[in-house]
């Protein structure tokens, strides 16, 4: 038997064995290997970051490839590629929106021009990883790492974008790049790519050098464009990295160098971004014609480092927005706790009776909201005063009921809110009213500061159900008040029930509070349709410490607290509370309501039976910022010497949020032999402002057109002009390309007649965008040719026998 | 004697006066400040990657219209809108600008596009595709900035019109045995015997099947459309209608298990395994072609199969060209667009290309090489039945929540009630929130 279990053990681990390696076998067959895609972008922001990658082959990664792994360089991303993929793929990265249609709209590179990554050697098995290095706005341009190297990544950035063509490394030492090794002062090795861009679009330069760890403590670099005036780094880059000689085999590591600062380490990127990606104008750039430049006489091209607002704020306005939230809606079956539909008239505080030092006003919420003949029963507030009094309208809390108080008065009076049976003022008891229409018990309050004339008004808050000798409400018109209405169904409320608080708060125990100690701040203050008590607490804040402050519902721990979140979230407008207002947060079944509506929702969900939880759009009012577009004349400032020159208009796309694109148009053309400047300043003072300036570039070049064929073109009298003699020309010019398209003949100055022998000149013009113009004038010359009548010689001898004939003729004619 | 002597003399000064006088007019007179005069500079801005369309039109273009020179730039056509807002007013941008279908309302928006004469819209009534002027054609009303207002509009000229089809390997079909299916049903019996047969589904996508422009084709067999039937209204997106409802249903239940089984709408890679030889069928558009050229692959077209015995309806697109509403060279600019319309230039686009000229059937059939251009001619009687791209601004906000609708139910068995609510709801967060 022993032997047999043995046996069947021993058969099933030799199963397992094979289908496991079988299975791992295919899979490896599948998958040659992976492309490790690190991504960096300035923001570190990877949330919706992704790749997009095709032609890895069957089983491959396929489109959309998006990951949470972030390593020291930023997003990691892992591209399976198949045996079978092609020998290059296919990767677009994708700054936002990996899993959306809207991703097209981050990509770094743009439609048509992906790039791609030769994975031969995983293909062919020499590698199973390749790891690529991609920073933002890097276009086409990646890094792939020397895995068995010590890898260095050099950032180097000129927020004018102003590199010079010499641009490069002076090193010494062994590195794995044969450019890097033997270079001489003063030849730097160009190794410098454009590896990303600015947030503002501007080019940055990265080089990957390699190096093995162990010739790396006599290695050394430095970034300059051949002598020392260009160095980049007051000392010797490689300085930066502090740790230089430790550096291992295999490891990336990034230096990023600006403004003649070196950034290397844990927090080098973050100072980087922060020190470096300033505010700045992009100077021009001759080479690509970018930048900041005059483009014609009254146009000039703004370029910045980074995007400034294209609106701002210029006003407030309220909105009816609408939104999905929660309610609760009582389940199938059930018995729901309902709202009247009735409707009562808006309480208006009415002129004091005649006598009277000042009023307490009561404030009277039903669960229902049914205020039908609702009012009070009072006592003790002094001749003149009535026992019966009805409500004289509602409030955003409920009814509202004027109590007047006379001199005479008790120094605390008492009174019940009715719910019924009240139709007008006096001193009966309501006819029909009995203890279950009462809706509180007796409620004193303390009328001294009426009577000794410090207030003219106290306002008592009162819930349904509140009961017997409560001492009431009592808000304050120079602080925010805040109900917080807590009930549990079962009625049951811990001993310890109280809040945890944090801030600035003027109700008693609630600075400072500690957790695990509640602030004791409750009452019972309210009892349900069911006959169950509820909670109720008045806290009170002063509203400029309001925006830092906050507390919830617990008793001690987490496990007892009353919502799934701190009860404060619920109250949406939390920061913009102002003093003397009086507001109500509702918990109860762990939800918290606040707001319109916040009162019948509470109700229903406390009051009903089983409920369930709805999403229902609502609308409500918000108050929110008017943007205008910004009038960039007020920013920018051009000047030539001390002169002002006048700005006409500043175009840049007003529908983006941001830019930093302008076009600046001048009232009059700009004094090409002088120099101008153009300033930004947001007119800020302190740390908020910003400010920069730059020269602008002026075209003083005139294009130039060099004839390729010979200078002068012969053609015989008489002959047809033949097109193709037509000179060639092409046209060079220190910025615009491509003028040869432009060439004109001047007016006045092209008019050939073959008939008549002689020198025609010819007038070509050319204009380049900034207006100056080229001219080059060439020679048609017509040459008389014999004809058959009169020989040009011959027309000479006629001319002189004409000339002796006549000499002959009038000579006789004189003799005779 | 005497006299005749002065005779002599007198005919010797008359023939010297008279006699040299033949004067040579057999040449001409030239005047090159008129015949070479500063021309018109015509600035287009197209998405013309390779630059190869543009180096033949160019020259048709200004041999048919002295005067003018066209100075064209390659523009990716989201770049085209955003750098004419800023460069444009200043004359440093496009005279004639391209976009897709669904920019045009956006680019009406952002006042950026010149209302083509009525003359013009007439004659490319005449000429073009009726499903290619509807794209073109818009009723905006500049006053209310609405696209109810009661007169149709030309705003662009369709150049280019598409529609996807399905692409098949004749070889592959060949050797298998398969025969062409009539029907979707076939065709996905196809696909899933493929798949028992060589281990990948026979029917895949060129995109993902979450992506509403294809899928499109399938919601039109169920009857829906969204933006409802006239495809402008941007209060009736549409999710939770029954026909919608029923397409998802159909594309659960029928489509996903045997075009990508359990595995996600991204999961298969199409294109590639069509240009590997390894699929048969391939739902996609003639911006493949190229590629499956360069793949070597032996491909035909047919017509996307009925579903159901009803028709698939597919999305036209177009791609179209505009004149900048500011240009300072209106007048050329449409003598440009109006050329492009043209069969000679749709005979240079499809040349240079590949790509199907926006004209009526009868004129394309003009241009050599398209009669017999089977991919081309499917893709005709494709579109005879298609409808157009939706051109209200609002159709930005349909995609997203159509493509993530779909990929929560087809990764992730969501419940489509409940899915097309909340991508209805998406539709209307991002509307109300982008006006």
């Amino acid at each position: 038997m022993k032997k047999k279990f043995v046996f069947v053990l021993a058969a099933l681990l030799l199963f397992f064995t094979v289908t496991l390696y079988g299975s791992k076998k295919v899979n490896a067959d599948e998958i040659a290997g992976k492309v490790i895609f690190h991504y960096q972008l300035w923001d570190q922001d990877y949330s919706s970051a992704g790749l997009w990658v095709w032609n890895t082959g069957s089983g491959g990664s396929s489109n959309a490839v998006t990951s949470d792994k972030v390593d020291s360089f930023g997003a990691v991303y892992e591209i399976n590629v198949a045996s079978d993929a092609s020998d290059t793929i296919g990767i677009v990265a994708l700054r936002k929106d990996i899993t959306l249609d809207s991703r097209w709209d981050y990509r770094e590179t743009p439609d048509g021009e992906n790039f791609f990554l030769d994975v031969t050697d995983i293909k062919n098995g020499k590698k199973e990883e390749i790891h690529v290095y991609y920073f933002q706005g890097g276009y086409q341009t990646y890094f792939v790492a020397e895995e068995t190297k010590v890898n260095v990544l050099v950032c180097y950035y000129d927020p004018t974008a102003a590199y010079e063509g010499n641009l490069g490394l002076h090193t010494w030492g062994s590195y794995v790049q044969e450019e890097l090794n033997s270079v001489g002062w003063g030849t730097p090795a160009k190794v410098f790519k454009d590896g990303f861009k600015s947030p503002g679009d501007a080019k940055g330069k990265v080089a990957l050098l390699s190096i093995d760890e162990k010739d790396i403590a006599n290695a050394g670099f430095l970034i300059y464009a051949g002598d020392d005036a260009t160095k980049k780094t007051p000392e010797n880059a490689c300085l930066g990295i502090t740790d230089w000689a430790d550096l291992k085999n295999g490891s990336v590591n990034v230096l990023y160098v600006s403004g003649g600062k070196t950034y290397y380490g844990q927090n080098a990127l973050k100072d980087f971004v922060e020190n470096s990606f300033k505010f700045d104008f992009i100077g021009f750039n001759a080479t690509e014609v970018s930048g900041t430049y005059a483009v014609d006489p009254r146009t000039i091209f703004v370029k910045t480092t980074l995007a400034l607002p294209t609106k701002e704020v210029i006003g407030k306005e309220t909105v009816t927005k609408t939104r999905t939230v929660l309610k609760p809606q009582v389940k199938e079956g059930g018995t729901a706790f309902t709202q009247t539909d009735k409707t009562f008239p808006s309480y208006s505080a009415s002129e004091l009776p005649s006598g009277a030092l000042g009023k307490v006003v009561v404030h009277y919420q039903r669960w229902n909201g049914d205020y039908t003949d609702n009012g009070a029963w009072t006592w003790d507030g002094g001749t003149g005063s009535v026992s019966c009094v009805p409500m004289g309208g509602v409030d955003n809390f409920g009814a509202v009921i004027e109590l007047p108080i006379y001199a005479d008065a008790s120094d605390t009076i008492g009174f019940i809110c009715l719910n019924k049976g009240v139709k007008a003022a006096g001193n009966d008891w309501p006819e029909g009213v009995d203890d279950s229409n009462k809706g509180t018990g007796n409620i004193d309050v303390d009328v001294t500061s009426i009577k000794n004339g410090t207030v003219k008004e106290l306002h008592v808050y009162a819930f349904e159900g509140d009961k017997d000798s409560h001492a009431g409400y009592n808000t304050s018109a120079n602080l925010v008040n805040i109900f917080v209405v807590y009930y549990d169904l079962s009625g049951n409320y811990e001993e310890n029930l109280g809040v945890h608080s944090w801030g600035n708060w003027v109700t008693e125990g609630m600075n400072g509070a500690e957790w695990t100690k509640p602030v004791q701040v409750f009452s019972t203050g309210l009892k349900s349709p069911k006959g169950i008590e509820g909670k109720v607490a008045l806290i009170q804040i002063d509203e400029k410490d309001i925006a830092s402050a906050g507390f919830l519902v617990y008793a001690g721990d987490d496990a007892t607290k009353k919502t799934p979140e701190n009860a404060f979230l619920a109250v949406t407008d939390w920061a913009d509370l102002k003093n003397g207002s009086v507001n109500l947060v509702y918990i109860a079944l762990d939800k918290a309501f606040y707001g319109k509506d916040a009162k019948a929702d509470f109700a229903t969900t406390a009051f009903s039976g089983e409920i369930e939880w709805v999403e229902v759009e609502e609308e409500y009012q918000e108050e929110v910022d008017v943007l205008g577009v910004i009038d960039y004349k007020k920013y920018f400032k051009l000047m030539c010497g001390n002169d002002l020159v006048d700005i006409e208009s500043i175009n840049f796309n007003q529908t983006a949020s941001s830019t930093n694109e302008f076009v600046i148009n001048l009232k009059n053309a700009i004094d090409t032999s002088k120099e101008y400047t153009l300033y930004y300043s947001n007119g800020a003072t302190g740390e908020e402002l910003v400010e920069a300036n730059v020269k602008i570039d002026i075209d003083t070049e005139k294009p130039v057109i060099t004839l390729i064929s010979d200078e002068e073109i012969v053609i015989e009298q008489g002959k047809k002009w033949d097109p193709t003699l037509f000179p060639l020309y092409k046209v060079t010019d220190n910025r615009d390309t491509n003028l040869t398209g432009r060439v004109y003949v001047k007016s006045g100055h092209g008019t050939l007649n073959t008939n008549v022998p002689g020198d025609y000149p010819i007038t070509l013009v050319v204009e380049d965008t900034f207006g100056n113009v080229g001219e080059l004038t060439f020679n048609i010359k017509v040459v008389a040719v014999e004809t058959s009548g009169c020989k040009s010689g011959s027309a000479i001898m006629f001319s002189v026998m004409s000339a002796l004939g006549l000499l002959v003729f009038f000579i006789r004619r004189r003799f005779n | 004697m005497k006299k005749y002597f002065s005779f002599i003399l007198v005919l010797f000064v008359i023939f010297a006066l008279f006699g040299c006088g033949n004067e040579i007019t057999s040449g001409e007179i030239i005047k090159f400040d008129e015949t070479q005069a500063k021309e018109t500079i015509l600035k287009v801005w197209v998405d013309d990657t390779d630059g190869k369309l543009m180096e033949e039109i160019k020259p048709a273009f200004e041999a048919a219209n002295p005067g003018i020179i066209v100075e064209y730039q390659h523009m990716a056509t989201i770049d085209c809108r955003e750098k004419l807002k800023t460069y444009g007013r200043s004359g440093y941008g496009a005279d004639v600008f391209q976009f897709p279908h669904d920019h045009m309302a956006q680019a009406i928006l952002d006042d950026l596009v010149y209302v083509l004469p009525d003359s013009l819209m007439e004659k490319l009534e005449e000429n073009c595709l009726p499903v290619a002027m509807k794209i073109a054609e818009s009723n905006y009303d500049e006053k209310t900035g609405t696209f109810t207002g009661t007169t149709k509009k030309l705003f662009a000229v369709p150049i280019s019109i598409e529609s996807v089809i399905i692409y098949y390997n004749k070889d592959l079909l060949q050797s298998e045995g398969i025969d062409l299916p009539k029907t979707m049903e076939e065709l996905l019996k196809i696909s899933a015997d493929y798949k028992e047969k060589h281990g990948n589904y026979g029917f895949a996508i060129n995109s993902h099947w979450a992506d509403a422009y294809f899928l499109q084709a399938i919601y039109g067999a169920f009857g829906w459309t969204p933006f409802g039937k006239d495809l402008n209204d941007q209060t009736e997106v549409g999710f939770e209608k029954a026909e919608s409802k029923a397409a998802i249903k159909w594309m659960l239940e029928n489509l996903k298990p045997v075009t990508t089984g359990n595995g996600n709408t991204d999961s298969i890679q199409g294109t590639s395994l069509f240009e590997e030889g390894k699929i048969p069928f391939l739902l996609s558009g003639p911006w493949s072609v190229p590629g499956f050229k360069t793949a070597n692959i032996n491909f035909g077209t047919m017509l996307i199969p009925t579903i159901n015995g009803n028709q698939a309806t597919t999305f036209a697109g177009a791609q179209m060209l505009a004149v900048y509403k500011y240009s300072k060279n209106i007048e050329a600019a449409v003598k440009f667009v109006e050329f492009m319309a043209t069969k000679e230039a749709g005979e240079i686009l499809y040349r240079t290309s590949g790509d199907c000229p926006a004209l009526k059937e009868e004129i394309i059939n003009e241009i050599p090489g398209i009669k017999d251009d089977e991919s081309i001619q499917v893709m005709l009687e494709q579109l005879s039945s298609s409808v157009p791209m939706p051109t209200i601004p609002q159709v930005t906000y349909y995609w997203a929540p159509a493509e993530t609708m779909m990929k929560n139910l087809w990764n992730k068995e969501g419940n489509i009630d409940e899915e097309v609510a909340k991508a209805e709801k998406s539709y209307k967060a991002s509307r109300d929130l982008a006006s």
